[in-house]
């Protein structure tokens, strides 16, 4: 892992801004280029033969089989950007160029066949794609481990409790196998939908023992966040003090009205009426919610383990990507056409490029350029 | 005597919905610094009186309690797990659950950052415990790369990181080959003698830690009262004691000898060699079991280009019991698995009864071949066990006339209108080999069968099979537990990392080895001598 957190959340926010903005299908494939090498940088620095540190192959498993599991990932948006093409192409007749000229009578893709469609189909798939690679390799190059620890307090539990039933995913599908199997070699036929009551109850009772010892591991150790208030006098008593409980209902009431409002601001737009108290709720509601949830992660005394560095490379490819995104933005207010795309007509059919688009872009690849020598792991160079 | 550290009074429990008490007006006091076995039969309430400890019992099973529990000064039933967390460190059975985040550094300092200390202090005791346990060459390892024996001691070390005053493992080998097992349990009696860590501790393999306790807490059945004391007073009254203990109190050894070297001056005394036959045959033991009915030659298999087997070869006979040993990950359950026709081989064949695997389908495979998965939970679903035996014979294709006799004979038919999750582990077991039985394959497959089953279960267990082949029934199960191996088995292959490594008769093989001997055996080092049973029958008692 080369880059701090905050990094490569500033890249994923300017590729991310750039790809989900952008219909100009040859800034699309610059883009693609730019974040292609991006991501080709991380997955080489995933493959288990690039950490010399390693004792173990198996070690890095893990690793190389995401590596491998993002790049079946691509192979799918890339069928699915051929499909688009061929679509477009098939269906759409409208242009003036003519390319050829299917028998009328043919059911559907009769008809002219037009450059305007082939370029339209090719541009809707190639920002499609970069919008996929884009989130590919902000997967790759981050665990969500790293990112949970930036969530407040509040949400930490939360986005760790998504993260471990993301983490059980694989071992359903593995205990899935394992009772197929099992049910298999009894003799079991799986051929109508009830047939498969055999495969699921096994399923889900073992799914259930399993969650049933990881809560009580986790709240063997604490999890949830020890009180402050109560670890403060270390005679620990188990009736909550009088300020704890004021707290805990202000807290409570903060939460009801937060959402209260949210609802009746909802509710209100809904109804056509006047537009701005609506929105006024709305913004009260999710403004209550947030000093809720700032509230009790003050509460919450939590600490993190690891301390990431920030380094020099860091500021540069945060700077650039901080320069991408201003630029887009800037030419999103300023130029919109630059990044609009319709080559049908009255349009011109051919696509236009902004060099200073082109230089937003190229900017999103300076994670590869600055990407550090393979053979100096993250954790060392963190430790100094 | 100083006041305990952990101090249960009159605690009686009962789970929510039943009327029956899980715990019933226990009393146990546990000193500072001693070593805690607990033991009992499967499901007679020893993970309960584990969890009263740090209040997950009540707080997180629910139910009613009354009693009073002292543990270093607090009193988990008010303050519950989360306070308790850094006063008691629990680790559990199953290496695969218990983890939350993905390396182990991170996982080592879950707990610590739950009781928000700061950073320094993490670091600090995280290399302490990478040191104390000595796994700091993992630190960086994903857990999902880790050895079960690994996965175990981080576990554990996941706890310690808080510093507790008692460390509460229940039945943490109980998942692991012999090697990974004996890591762990270096690894408790380090934490205890030379750290003084309390540790108490619930495990069903006896010969294994008996001579580490200072205390023995005897919990005979649910709900009834435990007997407490040292090793000598405790072992004696117990049914299920290791093979030692059984001889001590067949010969009347005084003092009762807990470890092989403590038993060596006894058998000096006595007399063997003229008692025994002179003949090392195994009685029954035939030279050859024909016809073969499972063959396995020069078999080679490949998962994703880790080679799992390299040119094993295997042949069992009508009517032969053969123990399939060998680490974790030696190849046992792949080998299985080629036999009963679920893989196939990359080279080599599999002939089993007549029929070669490559060319018979599945279907027509399991006529011949059952396999008992290691989790028995993965085959039982339906409402009750006689519904569960009923399915297989439907599957078959076969008249539900059968089921009551398989019901019969493996002692299922109090349970058969139960339903299966309810029963206790060994009972499961008995299930998921009855629903694979009750099609009547002349030969089985059994993958781990003893994994949570108690001694008396696993001694029911290799009779059972032993009588299984006396009706010509081939059986081979891997197994890593060597008791039940010299119990019943008649022949042993031990597997090493994909090749065979040993393939001998039982007694030949446990007495020219030292991992995979039984306890009489490595006492008596005589291919004559690997039970109990053996010496008893041997001095013609």
């Amino acid at each position: 892992m080369a880059y701090h957190t905050l990094t490569w959340l500033a890249w994923l926010g300017a590729a991310a801004y750039l790809a989900l903005v952008n219909q100009q299908p040859l800034q699309s494939i610059l883009l693609i280029l730019a974040t292609g090498t991006v991501f080709a940088a991380v997955s080489r620095a995933n493959q288990p033969e690039a950490n010399p540190g390693a004792r173990n192959a198996s070690s890095h498993a893990g690793q190389a089989w995401k590596v491998q599991g993002w790049s079946a990932f691509l192979r799918f948006g890339l069928s699915v950007w051929l499909v688009a093409l061929f679509f477009n192409l098939l269906f759409a007749h409208a242009g003036n160029i003519v390319l050829l000229v299917l028998p009328r009578n043919w059911p559907f893709i009769g008809g002219p066949i037009t450059l305007e469609a082939l370029l339209y189909g090719l541009a809707n798939g190639a920002s499609l794609f970069a919008v996929l690679l884009v989130f590919a390799t902000f997967n790759l190059g981050l665990d969500a481990h790293r990112l949970l620890r930036w969530l407040p307090a509040g949400l930490y539990q939360a986005g760790l409790i998504v993260s471990i039933a993301l983490s059980f995913i694989p071992q359903l599908i593995a205990s899935l196998r394992e009772i197929r199997e099992a049910q298999l070699l009894r003799g079991h036929k799986f051929r109508a939908i009830r047939d498969w009551i055999p495969l699921f109850v096994p399923l889900l009772t073992t799914a259930l023992e399993r969650s049933l010892t990881l809560a009580e591991s986790m709240e063997a150790r604490g999890f949830g966040g020890i009180d402050r208030f109560a670890v403060a006098d270390s005679s620990v008593s188990p009736m909550p003090t009088t300020t704890e409980r004021s707290t805990t209902n202000l807290q409570r009431g903060t939460t009801l009205a937060g959402l209260l409002a949210l609802l009746v601001g909802l509710l209100w737009r809904a109804t056509d009426s006047v537009q701005w108290l609506g929105l006024l709720s709305v913004a009260l509601g999710i403004l209550l919610l947030f000093a809720a949830l700032y509230t009790q992660g003050r509460r919450l005394k939590r600490t993190h383990y690891h301390h990431e560095l920030w380094q020099q490379r860091d500021t540069l490819v945060s700077l650039a990507c901080l320069a991408s995104l201003a630029i887009t933005a800037y030419t999103q207010v300023r130029d919109p056409a630059a990044l609009f795309y319709y080559p049908y007509p009255p349009y011109s059919p051919w696509p236009g490029f902004s060099p200073a688009l082109g230089l937003a872009i190229l900017l999103t690849a300076t994670p590869a350029w600055l990407w550090p020598s393979l053979h100096v792991s993250y954790y060392e160079t963190d430790r100094g | 005597m100083h006041t305990p550290l952990i101090r249960l009074q009159n605690v009686t429990f009962h789970y929510p919905h039943s009327d029956r008490p899980a715990l019933n007006q226990v009393n146990v006091a546990i000193q500072e610094g001693d070593f805690v076995l607990v033991i009992g039969p499967s499901g007679a309430g020893k993970s309960t009186l584990l969890r009263t400890l740090n209040g997950l019992v009540p707080h997180f099973s629910g139910g009613r309690i009354a009693g009073k529990i002292t543990v270093a000064g607090h009193d988990p039933i008010a303050e519950g797990p989360h306070r308790m967390s850094p006063i008691v460190g629990l680790v559990q059975q199953d290496p695969e659950a218990q983890f939350v985040v993905d390396t182990v550094e991170d996982e080592l300092a879950f707990g610590m950052e739950n009781q928000g200390l700061p950073q320094t202090v993490m670091r600090k005791r995280v290399e302490e415990v990478l040191d104390q346990l000595g796994i700091a060459h993992l630190r960086q390892r994903r857990i999902s790369s880790l050895s079960a024996g690994e996965k175990q001691r981080v576990a554990i070390g996941s706890v310690l990181t808080l510093q507790p005053k008692v460390l509460v493992l229940d039945e943490p080998t109980s998942q692991l080959d012999p090697q990974a097992a004996e890591e762990v349990l270096t690894t408790l009696r380090h934490l205890n003698q030379d750290l003084g860590l309390t540790v108490v501790l619930s495990e069903h393999r006896l010969e294994r830690v008996v001579q580490y306790a200072d205390q023995i807490i005897y919990l005979p059945a649910l709900g009834s009262q435990p007997m407490l004391g040292k090793a000598e007073e405790v072992l004696p009254q117990v049914p299920f004691a290791p093979p030692l203990v059984q001889l001590a109190k067949a010969f009347h050894w005084q003092p009762l000898p807990l470890t092989i070297k403590e038993a060596r001056p006894f058998i000096s005394q006595m007399d063997m060699q003229r008692a025994l036959p002179r003949e090392t045959h195994q009685p029954g033991l035939r030279r050859e079991y024909n016809p073969v009915h499972v063959e396995a030659h020069e078999v080679w298999f490949n998962y994703n280009g880790v080679e799992a087997l390299r040119r094993v070869s295997l042949r069992a006979g009508e009517g032969e019991l053969i123990a399939l040993m060998g680490r974790n990950g030696s190849g046992k359950t792949t080998l299985l698995k080629h036999l009963v026709g679920l893989l196939q081989p990359k080279r080599g064949y599999v002939v089993v009864h007549g029929q070669d695997t490559r060319r018979t389908s599945l279907e027509t495979l399991i006529r011949y071949v059952g396999y008992v998965p290691q989790d028995p939970s993965t085959l039982l679903f339906a409402d009750t066990v006689r519904q569960e035996l009923e399915f297989t014979r439907r599957a078959h294709a076969l008249s539900l006339a059968g089921v009551q006799s398989w019901l019969e004979k493996l002692g299922l038919t109090q349970l058969a209108e139960l339903y299966p999750r309810e029963l206790s582990v060994g009972q499961r077991q008995r299930v998921a080999i009855a629903a694979i039985l009750v099609a009547e394959p002349p030969t089985l497959l059994l993958d781990e069968p003893t994994r949570g089953l108690d001694p008396v279960e696993k001694q029911a267990l290799a009779d059972f099979l032993r009588a299984q082949t006396e009706q010509g029934r081939t059986v081979i199960l891997a197994t890593h537990d060597v008791e039940l191996a010299a119990a019943c088995a008649h022949r042993v292959v031990i597997l090493s990392e994909g090749q065979v490594a040993v393939d001998g008769p039982t007694r030949e093989v446990m007495s020219q080895s030292l991992v995979f001997a039984s306890q009489v055996n490595k006492l008596f080092r005589d291919p004559r001598l690997l039970t109990v049973k053996d010496v008893l029958e041997a001095l013609g008692r």
